[in-house]
C-alpha cells in the first residue's frame, strides 16, 4: 500500500475522531475508537502493513424465563460485551485472508479474534483487551499473509479476486437503550408462563409443555480503520411454547409456537395468546388421533411459513455469495445471473431496512450489516429470472461489492447472510382459488388427494457438492385436501424433502395473501435472527418421506 | 412400603456453621421439599411395578436447592457477573434386595422403548412440580433396574449359579439415621461481592508489565436434602468459595506467562482481609516479573527434589488418590459375558489387593477426619455422607506405610466390610452427586527433620548421585492458599538457589513414596475441590472456570524430600515477537 493511501485512511479516522462530540453520551464508542486509532497509527507503517482493523462489539443484555407444566424452572438475566476484531495485513486485492490452495477442498485462515470486554465503561480495562486481542489479530494474520505471500503459485495469481471489497465509511448513532427497556416486567412473565403451561397438565398424553420468554436486548457497535462509526441497537423478543404428545400407537409428536416482536410489549395481548394456547390444546387431541401418512408424491399447497421456510432453505442459502468463493460449495446459482429459475410471476428480494411487514417486527432488519456497510434492498430475482447475489465484503468477482449482507452472531466473523426475504407473486390466487388449483392438479395426476402444509419448524438443507443437495422441512401440522369434497384431514409423521432446482420448477401458483415467518438460521457464521414474507404456494408435485419411528411410553404411576 | 423409622435422631448443632436452629420435626413436617420427596418415593415404594417385574427394594432421593454466583473483573471494571437459582438432583433405584440386586452388573439390557425425558425441577418450592419431577426419575431409573435385576437372575441361573454362590453383597444396610443442620443459606448480596471483586482488581492498574489480568469469584451456596426409603433423611448446606487472582506477563520471547492465586472457603467473608490480598497480589506481580527473568532450564534432570509447602502435600496427595493407586475402594461388577458366562470385572485400583500390606514408606501414615481443627480454615468438614452414613471421628487408611482401609460408601467391596461414611456429596459443574472422598486427610510422618535439614540431605543426595545441582519446588508463599510454584536449582556446594523458567514435573516413579519419604518437622494444611477443575480459557482473558467437586482439606508436614523425580524443560523459542503497540496500562513500548 503506497503512503498516500495510509495517509487518506488515517485523515478519515480522525476526521470521525474529531465528529465524536455527539458520542459523549457513549464513553464505550469513544474507547473503541481511540484504541482502534492508537493500534492502526503503529501497525500501518510495519513492514507488512495492516491496511483495515474493525471493532465489532455486541453489548448483549438478555433476559430469559423458561417454565414447564406450571412450574417455573429458570429465570436468569445476564449482560456481556462480546468484542470481535477484523484485522488485516497486505491490501485490499491480496491480504492474509487470502486463499493459499487451490485444491477442491479451499483453506482459508482464521480471520476474527473475539473475546469479552468489560461491561462498565472503564477505558483502561476495555483498552487493554482491544490490546491484547489485536495483538493475537495481527499475530495470525501477519503469519498467514506470509504464509500466503510465499504460497502464491503463477497459477493462482492470474485468475484473482480481491480478498476484501471497499466500502464507504458509514456514521450513525441510536441513542441508548434506556435502562428500563433492558430487561423484562420477570414478575408478570413468571406468572403468566406458569399459568400458560398449567394449561395442558390435564392430558396426561402431553408430556412436554415449555414456555420459553427470551427477551435480548442489544446495542451494537462498530468502528473500523477506514471511518466508520456505527451504533444501532437491535432488540429481539419470542414467547416460545413446545410440546411433546404421545399418540395413541406411542409415537412422540413434536408441536412448536412461537411468538416474535421486537420487545415483550409488541407481544400479542394475553387473551390473544390464551386462545391461540386454547386452539393448540384442541389441535394437540385432534393430532393424538390423527393417520400416520405414507410415502407421497403430488401436488401440495404450502402455506406462507411453509413456503417461507422452504424459500429460506431451497433458495435463500444458495445466493448467499461468500459460499462461491469455496470450491466445496455446489455453487447451484454461481454466475447465472440472467437465467429463468422461477416462474414469471415470481419476484424475491431481502430487504433489511424495512422493519415491519404489515404490523409484524421483522426480525432479519438492521440499519449497518456488521461489517459496517449500510443495509441495502437486493433484488435477487425479477419476473422469476436471478438479478443477483447476497453480499458480504468478500467479493466473488472483481466488480463485486457489498449490498449490506455481511452478519454474523456475536464474537464469530461475518459472512454473506439472508435478512427479511420478500417473496412476491404478481399473480396472485385466493385461497379458495388455490384449493381449487390444487384438487385440479391431483385430478390430472390421478391423486386421490393433495396436502397442504400449514405449520412447520424449521428445515434444513445440504449445499456441499459431496453430499445430496436436498432439503429436509419439518412440518408439525398437515391436513389431506381431498378431490371429491371430504372435510381436510389431519395427518402425522411426515417431512416434506426434495432438491432445489427440481422444486422451482413445480411452482404453479401464490396466493395473495403473505404472512411473516420470524425465525433464527444457523450457519457458518452462527445464529443470527431473519424474516421470510412469503405467500402460500401451490406446488405441482412435492415429495414426502416418513418420518423416523420412536416408540414411547409414559411413565407407570399416573402424574401425582 | 416406606416406614419413616426414627432409630436414632442426630441433631447437628455446631457453632461454626452459623444461624443453626433446632426445629428438625417442624422442618420436616413443614418443609415443602422434604414433603415432596416424602410423599413421591412414599406412593412408589407402594405402588411402582413394570410388568412382572420386581417392585423397587429401596429408593433414595438428593434435591439441593443451589444458588451460584459467578463474577468476573478486570483493572476495577466488571466483565461478567451472573448468579443463577435452580435446583439439581440425583436418585437411586434399587430392585432386589441387599444381598442381590441390579447394582454392581455389567450387561446390555435395553428396554424395547423410550421413556418421556426426565423434567427438570422447579426453582421454587413448588411442591407439584418436585413430585412431577421424581415421579419420571423414578419411573424411568426403575424400569432400568427392574429389567437389570432380572437379566441378572436370569444368567446367574443359566450359568448354575445362586445368589450364595456370588463373593459379595450388593448393598449394606446401615442405621437409620436423621440428621438436620437448620441452615438457611446465607445468600451473599451480589453487589458487595461485585465491588469487592472489582477493588481487588484495580490493584493491577498501577503494573505496565501485567499484559493480563482478571479476579474471579465464584459461589455454590447449597441445601442438600435426602431421604431414602429406609427412613434416613438428611438436610445440610453446603457452600463453597472460589477466589483466584490471575495475572499474565509477556515472555522475553513473546508468550504470556500466567500465574494464579487461589483461595477456597466456605463463605466469601472467610477468604483473608483485603489487606492480605492486596499483599499476595503484589507477591505475585513481583513473581511474575521474577520468572520472566529467571534461567531457561534447558535439560532434563533426574534425582532428589525438596517439595515444599503446598506442593508437597499435593504431591503426597496425588500419588494416593490417581486411577490405579487410590485410598478409595473400588467394586468390580460382576460381568454377563454374552449371557452364558459371568465373572468379576478387572480390579482397577491397585490398592485393593493389598490391604494390610505395605504400600508406602513406613515413614507416613495416613488418617482422615470429618472434623479436625488444623488451625486453617478446613473446607473438607462434613458431618454425614451422601448415604446417610456418619463417619467414625477418623479412619486409619495407612499405618507406618501399612495400608489399613479404603474410604467407602454403602456398597460393599472385596476388601472393605462395611461403609465407613466417605461416599460424600459433591457439586460439579451445577449438579450434585455423590463420590469417595476423604474429609480432613492427615499426613502424619515420623521421620521429621528442620527445613535446613532437609535441605542438606538433598544436596547431599544430589552429590552421592554425582549430579551438578538439586532440585527446590516452593509454592511462591507457604499457606493454606494455592499460590504459583517455582523451581529453583540448588548449588551443591553453597546451597544458592536459582530460579529457573520452563521447568516442570514431567513424572514421578510410581514407587515414590514407596522409598524413604523425609518431611518437615513444621504443619500445614490446604484445601481443594477433589474431582473438580478449573480451568483457563482464553477469551480476550484468561479465566478460571470453578466447577466444583468434593471439598478436602490435606494437612501434614509444610516440605517433603524425595528421593527421585523427574524434571523437564518446555521448548525454548529462538525467536519471538513482543507485541508492536505498547500495553495501554502505563503505554510502554515494548513491554
Amino acid at each position: 500500500m503506497g503512503k498516500k493511501k495510509k495517509l487518506q485512511i488515517t485523515l478519515c479516522i480522525i476526521l470521525a475522531g474529531l465528529s465524536g462530540g455527539i458520542y459523549a453520551q457513549d464513553s464505550l464508542f469513544t474507547i473503541l475508537k481511540e484504541e482502534l486509532r492508537r493500534e492502526y497509527d503503529v501497525l500501518s507503517i510495519e513492514e507488512n502493513p495492516v491496511y483495515y482493523i474493525d471493532y465489532r462489539v455486541d453489548e448483549v443484555n438478555n433476559s430469559v424465563i423458561r417454565a414447564s407444566l406450571g412450574s417455573l424452572i429458570r429465570s436468569d438475566n445476564s449482560s456481556a460485551r462480546i468484542i470481535s476484531a477484523n484485522l488485516k495485513v497486505g491490501d485490499y486485492d491480496f491480504d492474509n485472508t487470502h486463499k493459499i490452495t487451490n485444491n477442491i477442498m479451499g483453506m482459508y485462515t482464521q480471520e476474527g479474534h473475539s473475546g469479552q470486554l468489560p461491561i462498565e465503561n472503564n477505558a483502561l480495562a476495555i483498552q487493554q483487551i482491544l490490546w491484547r486481542i489485536t495483538n493475537s489479530a495481527y499475530e495470525k494474520a501477519l503469519e498467514a499473509y506470509v504464509l500466503a505471500k510465499e504460497s502464491q503459485t503463477e497459477d493462482l495469481k492470474k485468475s484473482q479476486i480481491p480478498d476484501f471489497s471497499k466500502a464507504n465509511p458509514e456514521t450513525y448513532f441510536e441513542e441508548p437503550i434506556p435502562n428500563d427497556q433492558k430487561g423484562i416486567d420477570k414478575e408478570y412473565w413468571e406468572t403468566k408462563l406458569k399459568e400458560y403451561t398449567s394449561l395442558f397438565i390435564e392430558d396426561s398424553s402431553i408430556f412436554i409443555t415449555e414456555g420459553y420468554l427470551t427477551y435480548s436486548a442489544n446495542r451494537k457497535y462498530f468502528v473500523s480503520s477506514e471511518g466508520s462509526s456505527i451504533v444501532q441497537n437491535q432488540n429481539f423478543c419470542q414467547l416460545s411454547f413446545i410440546w411433546g404428545l404421545i399418540t395413541n400407537d406411542g409415537s412422540p409428536i413434536p408441536y412448536q409456537k412461537t411468538f416474535s416482536a421486537f420487545t415483550p410489549e409488541g407481544l400479542p395481548a394475553h387473551e390473544e395468546i390464551l386462545a391461540e394456547l386454547m386452539r393448540i390444546r384442541e389441535l394437540l387431541v385432534k393430532l393424538k388421533n390423527a393417520p400416520l401418512a405414507d410415502p407421497f408424491s403430488g401436488p401440495a399447497i404450502l402455506s406462507p411459513a411453509a413456503s417461507g421456510v422452504f424459500f429460506h432453505e431451497i433458495f435463500g442459502h444458495r445466493v448467499e455469495g461468500h459460499r462461491f468463493r469455496n470450491m466445496i460449495d455446489s455453487h447451484t446459482f454461481k454466475d447465472k445471473t440472467g437465467q429463468r429459475y422461477l416462474p414469471d410471476y415470481i419476484n424475491i428480494s431481502f430487504d433489511p431496512q424495512a422493519d415491519k411487514y404489515k404490523n409484524t417486527d421483522l426480525f432479519g432488519s438492521y440499519k449497518y450489516d456488521d461489517q459496517g456497510v449500510k443495509a441495502q434492498k437486493v433484488d435477487v430475482i425479477e419476473n422469476g429470472v436471478l438479478k443477483g447475489y447476497l453480499l458480504s465484503r468478500s467479493p466473488i468477482s472483481a466488480t463485486h461489492v457489498s449490498n449490506g449482507h455481511g452478519r454474523a452472531e456475536s464474537g464469530l466473523q461475518p459472512v454473506s447472510r439472508q435478512s427479511n426475504m420478500f417473496v412476491e407473486s404478481k399473480k396472485s390466487l385466493s385461497e379458495s382459488e388455490l384449493r381449487k388449483q390444487l384438487i385440479k392438479a391431483c385430478k390430472k395426476q390421478g391423486k386421490t388427494y393433495g396436502y397442504y402444509f400449514k405449520n412447520v419448524i424449521g428445515g434444513f438443507t445440504q449445499t456441499t457438492r459431496y453430499s445430496p443437495n436436498v432439503f429436509n422441512i419439518t412440518p408439525i401440522e398437515v391436513y389431506r385436501i381431498f378431490v371429491d369434497g371430504r372435510p381436510d384431514q389431519l395427518v402425522r409423521g411426515v417431512n416434506l424433502i426434495g432438491t432445489p432446482l427440481v422444486m422451482f420448477s413445480e411452482i404453479k401458483g401464490a396466493s395473495e395473501n403473505r404472512e411473516v415467518f420470524n425465525g433464527i438460521c444457523g450457519a457458518e457464521s452462527g445464529q443470527i435472527p431473519v424474516s421470510t414474507i412469503s405467500p402460500a404456494l401451490l406446488v405441482n408435485k412435492i415429495e414426502t418421506q416418513r418420518q423416523p419411528v420412536i416408540k414411547v411410553v409414559l411413565p407407570i404411576l399416573p402424574q401425582p | 412400603m416406606i416406614r419413616i423409622k426414627l432409630l436414632y435422631t442426630v441433631l447437628i448443632c455446631l457453632s461454626a456453621w452459623p444461624a443453626i436452629a433446632l426445629n428438625a420435626q417442624e422442618d420436616i413436617n413443614h418443609d415443602v421439599i422434604f414433603r415432596a420427596m416424602h410423599d413421591e418415593l412414599e406412593r412408589n415404594m407402594k405402588e411402582l411395578v413394570y410388568k412382572d417385574y420386581d417392585k423397587p427394594f429401596f429408593i433414595s432421593y438428593t434435591v439441593a436447592d443451589m444458588y451460584e454466583l459467578h463474577i468476573n473483573a478486570s483493572l476495577g471494571a466488571i466483565i461478567s457477573a451472573a448468579d443463577t437459582k435452580h435446583k439439581t438432583w440425583s436418585a437411586r433405584v434399587m430392585v432386589g434386595d441387599y444381598k442381590l440386586n441390579d447394582e454392581n452388573y455389567s450387561a446390555n439390557v435395553a428396554l424395547p422403548e423410550q421413556d418421556i425425558p426426565e423434567y427438570d425441577f422447579p426453582m421454587d418450592s413448588d411442591y407439584q412440580g418436585i413430585r412431577r419431577a421424581l415421579w419420571v426419575i423414578t419411573n424411568n431409573i426403575y424400569k432400568k433396574a427392574a429389567t437389570g435385576y432380572d437379566n441378572k437372575i436370569k444368567t446367574l441361573e443359566r450359568n448354575n449359579l445362586s445368589p450364595d454362590d456370588l463373593e459379595i453383597d450388593d448393598f449394606w444396610k446401615v442405621p437409620v439415621i436423621t440428621t438436620i443442620v437448620e441452615n438457611p443459606i446465607q445468600i451473599p448480596d451480589i453487589k458487595i461481592l461485585e465491588e469487592f471483586v472489582k477493588n481487588l482488581s484495580v490493584d493491577f492498574n498501577s503494573f505496565a508489565e501485567i499484559v493480563e489480568s482478571n479476579v474471579t469469584l465464584d459461589g455454590i451456596f447449597a441445601t442438600v436434602y435426602f431421604m431414602n426409603s429406609e427412613g434416613i433423611q438428611i438436610k445440610i448446606p453446603l457452600q463453597i468459595s472460589n477466589l483466584s487472582i490471575n495475572a499474565g506477563i509477556y515472555s522475553t520471547s513473546g508468550e504470556v506467562i500466567n500465574q494464579s492465586i487461589n483461595y477456597l472457603s466456605d463463605f466469601p467473608e472467610n477468604f483473608p482481609a483485603g489487606s492480605a490480598l492486596h499483599e499476595d497480589l503484589l507477591l505475585l506481580v513481583k513473581n511474575l516479573s521474577d520468572t520472566k527473568n529467571a534461567e531457561h532450564f534447558n535439560e532434563n534432570y533426574s534425582g532428589p527434589v525438596l517439595v515444599e509447602g503446598q506442593s508437597g502435600l499435593e504431591l503426597v496427595f496425588n500419588q494416593l488418590f490417581n486411577v490405579t493407586n487410590t485410598l478409595m475402594a473400588y467394586r468390580e461388577p460382576l460381568v454377563n459375558g454374552n449371557q452364558q458366562s459371568m465373572y468379576y470385572g478387572e480390579k482397577l485400583n491397585l490398592f485393593e489387593t493389598k490391604l494390610n500390606k505395605r504400600v508406602i514408606t513406613d515413614n507416613l501414615s495416613i488418617i482422615t477426619y470429618p472434623d479436625k481443627t488444623t488451625g486453617d480454615p478446613t473446607i473438607g468438614k462434613f458431618r454425614v455422607d451422601a448415604e446417610g452414613v456418619i463417619p467414625a471421628d477418623s479412619l486409619i487408611l495407612i499405618e507406618n506405610g501399612v495400608l489399613k482401609s479404603l474410604l467407602n460408601g454403602r456398597t460393599p467391596t472385596r476388601m472393605i466390610n462395611e461403609s465407613n461414611g466417605y461416599n460424600r456429596f459433591s457439586i460439579f459443574n451445577g449438579y450434585i452427586s455423590k463420590n469417595l472422598a476423604p474429609g480432613i486427610l492427615s499426613i502424619l510422618s515420623n521421620e521429621l527433620k528442620s527445613l535446613d535439614e532437609l535441605k542438606k540431605m538433598l544436596l547431599q543426595k544430589a552429590k552421592e548421585e554425582a549430579l551438578d545441582y538439586a532440585i527446590i519446588i516452593r509454592p511462591l508463599k507457604k499457606s493454606e492458599n494455592q499460590f504459583p510454584v517455582n523451581i529453583y536449582k540448588a548449588d551443591l556446594k553453597s546451597g544458592k538457589e536459582t530460579l529457573i523458567q520452563s521447568a516442570f514435573i514431567k513424572s514421578i516413579p510410581e514407587n515414590v513414596l514407596r522409598k524413604s519419604v523425609f518431611s518437615s518437622n513444621r504443619q500445614m494444611s490446604y484445601n481443594l475441590m477433589l474431582n473438580g477443575n478449573q480451568t483457563s480459557v482464553q477469551a480476550g482473558n484468561s479465566v478460571n472456570y470453578f466447577t466444583g467437586g468434593v471439598p478436602v482439606t490435606v494437612t501434614g508436614p509444610d516440605a517433603f524430600l524425595f528421593n527421585e523425580i523427574e524434571i523437564g524443560h518446555t521448548l525454548k523459542p529462538l525467536s519471538g515477537r513482543l507485541p508492536i503497540v505498547g500495553n495501554p496500562v502505563g503505554e510502554q513500548k515494548n513491554p
